[in-house]
């Protein structure tokens, strides 16, 4: 309780106002009405004992709108992260509907005698430095493809298309044999004791390399090393962005360019590269880059963008699937036929929903990730 | 060895891991003082803490030989009633086979694979129903279709492909339980203990 007293008062929960903006946004409570920030933080704050440790507080996506909208700065998402943290001391764990398989992955992957063989996405045509400034974080995407091959999600093209992307702005990178999981969903999830012993192990690594930059293009693995890192294992000796921060430059100053096609694509704004990292512009700059003004984007886009409708693998049900169709049904509604994403869990997430029976065929898109549109766009 | 009949029949890891070795002589055993219950570690040491200390002997004499710690998944509708020839098999001896009873081959997922080798185990073998035998009809199909993907968990690990094994019981040769088990565990004992041992 102790920790729970402290965390509402590190996120400012006593300031809350009780206006409820943060569940009338919340896309969690407009499918599930047992589901409430507003009361939550209302109960917590008043001194019930079981607000913070209640099932609901693992319903939470932690995407931060309800943050964006609260006059009075509380945050909401970071008193569930500390929430969580508490009740998995006491041995309470998210639903995860893949039965925790990526929360064990990354347990294994505490292990330090493991020796992953995780390079397989690498193909000859990529130019790959054993010693370099730069460094490219790949993160789970190998995994991603073993399990969700069914889905055809393909997402260790993200990562091909990233290192060729690289290469074209004449980078190198290195790119690490035995990097772990960044540790996202395991800190999301409560279980920080091992989400130190990966952060721990990947700076480790990274320092060994020598590179001061490093460039990922997932956005949860960019966000856990940039904020997360530091406040868990210490100050880093280097500097970490998402691709589509780098390219921006490189297309503004006119040294990267791509071939124009006129395809009509909107874009899914990441919950950690928008709200977290603050990343709007860049990746529309890209995407217009490619497409010009047949780029749209949705109603509720940038800060006000909503969630691909699960995170962490945890809670996947009816709500995230209400969610996801809602999403993908706007995205169809700008007129757009590809849906652009800078995250390969939302790829796959949007790629699961549409599989499921009774989704409605007019809602239909392509769905792709924003690196592997540009890669296929450079001029060569 | 007394066979136990699980009651229900529900697909969860038996509390105490059912002991088929004849002698109780363990892997590498350690203190058991461990901050979190692992069935995989609890289970050898408190069936024979005696024994196990004489195997640290041994082992610290560098005479003992390396004994698998192996998970069986294996499917009431088949592997039922069969335990007890891996117990009384050739090679059984001194080797605890920890059971998983599941109704059907189908319900292994991949996280339970990943469950096992996570608590450290060396081997992991799912037994299901031969093709178009399933009590279930397809359970085996789905189990064929899990396994891969397990197995390619598995090896971005960097984990040994003999560590993870599917079988059909009885086996096209019309080899039993005991013996499948007795020939997984030869293979995973030449592989060596796994990375994740705790």
């Amino acid at each position: 309780m102790k920790e729970l007293i402290e965390a509402i008062k590190l996120t400012g929960a006593r300031l809350c106002l009780d206006c409820g903006k943060c569940t009338a946004v919340c896309p969690v409570a407009r499918t599930n009405g047992s589901f409430s920030p507003r009361k939550t933080v209302a109960n917590a704050v008043a001194g019930d004992e079981d607000a913070l440790k209640d099932d609901t507080i693992w319903h939470c996506l932690t995407c931060r709108l309800c943050s964006e909208r609260c006059p009075s700065d509380v945050d909401y998402v970071d008193l569930t992260r500390l929430a969580r943290a508490d009740a998995y001391k006491d041995g309470k764990e998210a639903q995860c509907s893949h039965g925790s398989a990526f929360q064990l992955l990354m347990r294994i992957m505490t292990a330090p005698e493991l020796k992953q063989q995780r390079m397989g996405w690498v193909t000859p045509d990529l130019k790959i430095a054993e010693k370099s400034d730069w460094l490219y974080f790949v993160g789970c995407i190998p995994y991603f493809d073993a399990f969700f091959e069914k889905l055809n999600v393909n997402t260790s093209e993200i990562a091909r298309s990233t290192v060729k992307l690289l290469n074209a702005v004449g980078i190198e990178p290195v790119v690490m044999p035995d990097e772990r999981c960044c540790g996202h969903d395991l800190l999301w999830g409560g279980d920080i004791e091992n989400f130190k012993m990966l952060a721990r192990h990947n700076v480790e690594k990274i320092k060994a390399t020598g590179a001061t930059k490093i460039v990922s293009a997932c956005p949860e693995c960019v966000t856990t090393l940039k904020v997360y890192y530091p406040e868990f294992v210490g100050a880093l000796p280097f500097e970490v962005m998402h691709l589509t921060e780098l390219l921006d430059k490189h297309v503004a100053s006119g040294a990267l360019k791509f071939r124009k096609n006129s395809k009509r694509v909107t874009f899914q704004d990441p919950c950690r590269l928008g709200r977290f990292l603050n990343v709007y512009e860049q990746p529309r700059n890209l995407l217009k880059a490619i497409c010009g003004d047949s780029f749209k984007d949705m109603r509720r886009s940038r800060n006000s963008s909503v969630c691909c409708g699960t995170s962490g693998w945890m809670n996947c049900g009816i709500h995230s699937k209400a969610i996801q169709t809602g999403r993908l049904t706007e995205a169809r509604r700008t007129g757009s036929d590809l849906l652009a994403t800078a995250c390969a869990k939302c790829k796959i997430h949007f790629m699961c929903a549409m599989n499921d029976t009774g989704f409605p065929e007019e809602s239909k898109i392509e769905v792709e990730d924003l690196a592997v549109l540009l890669a296929s766009s450079l001029v060569k | 060895m007394k066979k136990e009949k699980q009651a229900s029949g529900t697909p969860k890891a038996r509390p105490a891991a059912k002991k088929v070795g004849a002698t109780a002589g363990t892997g590498a055993p350690k203190p058991a003082a461990s901050k979190k219950e692992n069935p995989l570690k609890s289970a050898p040491t408190d069936a024979a803490p005696v024994e196990a200390a004489t195997a640290s002997k041994g082992a610290a004499a560098g005479g003992a030989r390396f004994e698998p710690r192996i998970v069986a998944f294996v499917c009431e509708w088949c592997g039922d009633g069969q335990e007890a020839d891996g117990a009384n098999g050739p090679g059984a001896g001194g080797t605890a086979v920890r059971f998983v009873h599941v109704m059907c081959s189908g319900r292994v997922q991949p996280s339970m694979v990943l469950k096992a080798f996570e608590l450290g185990a060396d081997g992991v073998i799912v037994c299901g129903c031969r093709p178009g035998k399933c009590h279930y009809y397809f359970g085996n199909e789905r189990q064929a279709e899990m396994f891969e993907t397990s197995k390619k968990l598995v090896s971005l690990l960097g984990l040994e492909a003999d560590r993870l094994r599917l079988e059909w019981i009885p086996g096209p040769d019309g080899r039993t339980l005991g013996a499948v088990l007795d020939e997984f565990t030869e293979k995973v004992r030449r592989v060596g203990p796994s990375p994740l041992r705790k």
